[in-house]
């Protein structure tokens, strides 16, 4: 018999561990057996259940933010809590950046900073933030079940019962994830929520994965981060959004695709109904969507194009609609959306045709980026839509040829046939204040070495984009069979910033010659014709018409 | 607000875009946008002036690129062209000079 070496005996020291602080927290509900927590006894409950160094998923969504849990978490005693290691997708609201301000935490690991960039910067150079690392949703969702689970989880939902039953309603958005990942691993979960009902309309987390309650009297704060005024969008992106329309959508037949924000993306919606209707693409393109409930989505659904949307998030406004629209959105039994960040990151990266998106900055290879100087915004989900994912196994027809078009994958995998999923960037050549778009060296870079990085914080890189569209037509990127060659194309569309004016028209007109490059006259599309008036809504005012008065968008976006 | 002033000038032959028209107005003043106003010479006129007005100074060169394009591909000749510009981007430029064009063959 091998003899074994002593091991561990001790098998549930996190389960002790979560009993003890739970019997602490316990001290400060209404009654005992109860889960309410009194708003006014927050902070002394979080003073309880929270360590020293305790990793914490601080509920700050794309849209939802537990703001009043971030409030209180700002005004506990740093000198009995401090040290704290942030785990949350996004730092949206001051409130998360006073928790470092007030050395009650130390580190973060998040997504996305874009509302609070330049104060997250200037929190790390002054070394009263450090950044673990910055991820996408995806790969920080993953490593709360790894390397990053969270001890304790301060959350959000519109409602609970006195059994801590959660409805997370449209905005469900990170919820489960986090709540999983800190339940399982005998987390303290605390929820602030608007009211505690009797019946809840339907369950989004069950009751026994809720520690605490907070009854705040008031909904969460919840930004309305999807809404694009379609006045705002110029002759230039309908110009653009019909090259997209005609020279990849219809060209590949996409089927399936997610759009990233943008009045670019905003007015490819917008034509749909129009132009691309007049096309005769209905049915045959832009059917099954993964993507925020855009507004500028109505006049689409309306007419039949769009057939399912599965969302990350709720937007502002839309709840009535979408209700009324059970056969496209995602609708639980109690008729109202219920929306899953996690689902739908995985659904837009491995079960669509296409992506599209826009970016600041793009360099010569077609890596693209955001990052500015002097400000660390984060990735958010871009990379993981914005990008092939090699283990894609399934096909469409899309994805085939896309494939089949792939002129550098045959160098790596010999003449074997696979698919390809299409990811276009949507730039316009010059930028507000005519800054160029198309640069010799990203801005990434100064960031990398201002932050102390090991990387530039690259959006995407060159080689996951297919196609580039800009103002002087579209270069199918994944059509060329060198890096020399997608230079070329790249230069060719880059119009007159420094990079455009390197082209060698000689070597474009090749280039047009083998499809690689399209103006806007190759497609047959008249530049002098692009106009706001083939949009389908030309104001916030129209998409409620169409809508029949279900969308009802904020204050902030009603002129009338 | 200093205002910078640009003058093209291109001679060829008659053309005038084509179409029965005298004054053309295209786009606004506004940020990031300019208004095109153009003037049909006489049929004889074999020279078109470009005069642009711009807030954005020091991008003389681009102008000079986006509006040699716009002579090169369109032949535009016995116009006179004013453009008043508020820091439109050459796609905006391009995108209203394309826009007058169509305007001209459409008269």
């Amino acid at each position: 018999m091998v003899s074994m070496a002593a091991g561990r005996t001790d098998w549930t020291r996190r389960r002790n561990e979560f009993e003890k602080r739970l019997c602490e927290g316990r001290q400060f509900v209404g009654e005992p057996g109860s889960k309410i927590v009194d708003p006014l006894d927050c902070v002394p409950l979080l003073e309880a259940v929270i360590r020293s160094g305790d990793r914490v998923a601080l509920e700050g969504n794309n849209q939802k933010q537990a703001d009043f849990l971030a409030d209180c978490l700002c005004n506990i005693d740093a000198e009995r809590v401090n040290n704290l290691h942030m785990v949350q997708s996004v730092i949206a609201l001051p409130s998360h950046c006073e928790i470092f301000e007030r050395g009650i935490a130390g580190i973060a690991d998040f997504s996305y900073s874009s509302p609070q960039s330049a104060r997250v910067a200037k929190m790390v150079s002054e070394g009263k933030m450090r950044i673990g690392e910055i991820h996408t949703y995806l790969e920080l969702f993953g490593r709360y079940f790894v390397d990053l689970t969270p001890d304790v989880a301060l959350i959000t939902a519109i409602s609970a019962d006195r059994d801590g039953n959660l409805y997370t309603g449209p905005n469900t958005e990170d919820t489960p994830t986090i709540v999983e990942a800190a339940k399982f691993r005998q987390g303290i979960v605390v929820a602030q929520v608007e009211k505690i009902v009797d019946k809840l309309p339907r369950v989004d987390i069950p009751g026994e994965w809720v520690d605490f309650l907070v009854p705040v009297g008031r909904p969460c704060y919840t930004e309305p981060l999807f809404t694009r005024d379609p006045a705002l969008i110029t002759d230039v992106h309908v110009l653009m959004a019909m090259m997209v329309i005609k020279g990849i959508y219809a060209e590949y037949g996409v089927k399936s695709l997610n759009h990233g924000i943008g009045f670019g993306t905003c007015a490819i919606e917008l034509l749909l109904p129009t132009f691309a209707e007049s096309l005769g693409l209905k049915g045959k393109i832009c059917s099954h969507w993964t993507v925020n409930p855009h507004p500028s989505l109505i006049p689409a659904i309306e007419c039949g194009f769009i057939e399912s949307i599965h969302s990350f998030g709720s937007e502002v406004g839309m709840e009535e609609y979408m209700a009324n629209r059970p056969d496209v959105f995602f609708i639980g039994p109690d008729g109202t959306m219920r929306s899953n960040r996690a689902m739908c990151q995985v659904a837009g990266h491995y079960a669509v045709d296409a992506f599209v998106g826009s970016t600041l900055q793009m360099d010569r290879y077609g890596n693209s980026s955001t990052a500015v100087a002097g400000r660390i915004a984060g990735f958010g989900g871009a990379p993981n839509m914005g990008c092939d994912p090699p283990g894609r196994r399934h096909s469409s027809p899309s994805w085939l040829r896309a494939g089949k078009e792939s002129a550098m994958t045959q160098d790596l995998i010999g003449p074997v046939p696979r698919g390809r999923k299409l990811v276009i960037q949507m730039v316009e050549t010059f930028g507000a204040g005519r800054v160029p778009s198309f640069v010799h060296r990203l801005d990434a870079w100064t960031l990398m070495e201002e932050a102390g990085f090991k990387v530039p914080p690259i959006m995407m890189y060159g080689d996951a984009i297919t196609h580039l569209v800009t103002e002087e037509g579209i270069a199918h990127l994944l059509r060329c069979d060198s890096l020399e060659q997608r230079e070329a194309a790249i230069k060719a569309v880059a119009g007159y910033t420094d990079l455009g004016r390197e082209a060698d028209p000689k070597e474009t007109l090749e280039l047009r010659r083998q499809g690689i490059v399209q103006t806007p006259q190759d497609l047959g599309i008249d530049i002098g014709d692009a106009n706001t008036s083939h949009l389908a809504a030309r104001s916030i005012r129209e998409l409620v018409e169409w809508s029949g008065g279900l969308y009802r968008p904020p204050d902030r976006f009603r002129e009338w | 607000m200093a205002l910078e002033r640009l003058e093209f000038e291109f001679v060829g032959e008659p053309e005038n875009g084509g179409g029965d028209w005298e004054y053309l107005h295209i786009g606004h003043v506004m940020s990031g946008d300019l208004e095109i106003l153009a003037e049909r010479l006489p049929a004889e006129a074999d020279v078109t002036r470009i005069h642009v007005t711009t807030g954005a100074v020091g991008f003389g060169s681009v102008w000079q690129m986006v509006i040699d394009e716009f002579m090169t591909t369109h032949e535009v000749y016995g116009c006179e062209i004013w453009i008043n510009d508020d820091g439109a981007t050459p796609a905006v430029v391009k995108l209203r000079l394309w826009q007058l064009v169509k305007e001209m063959s459409a008269k």
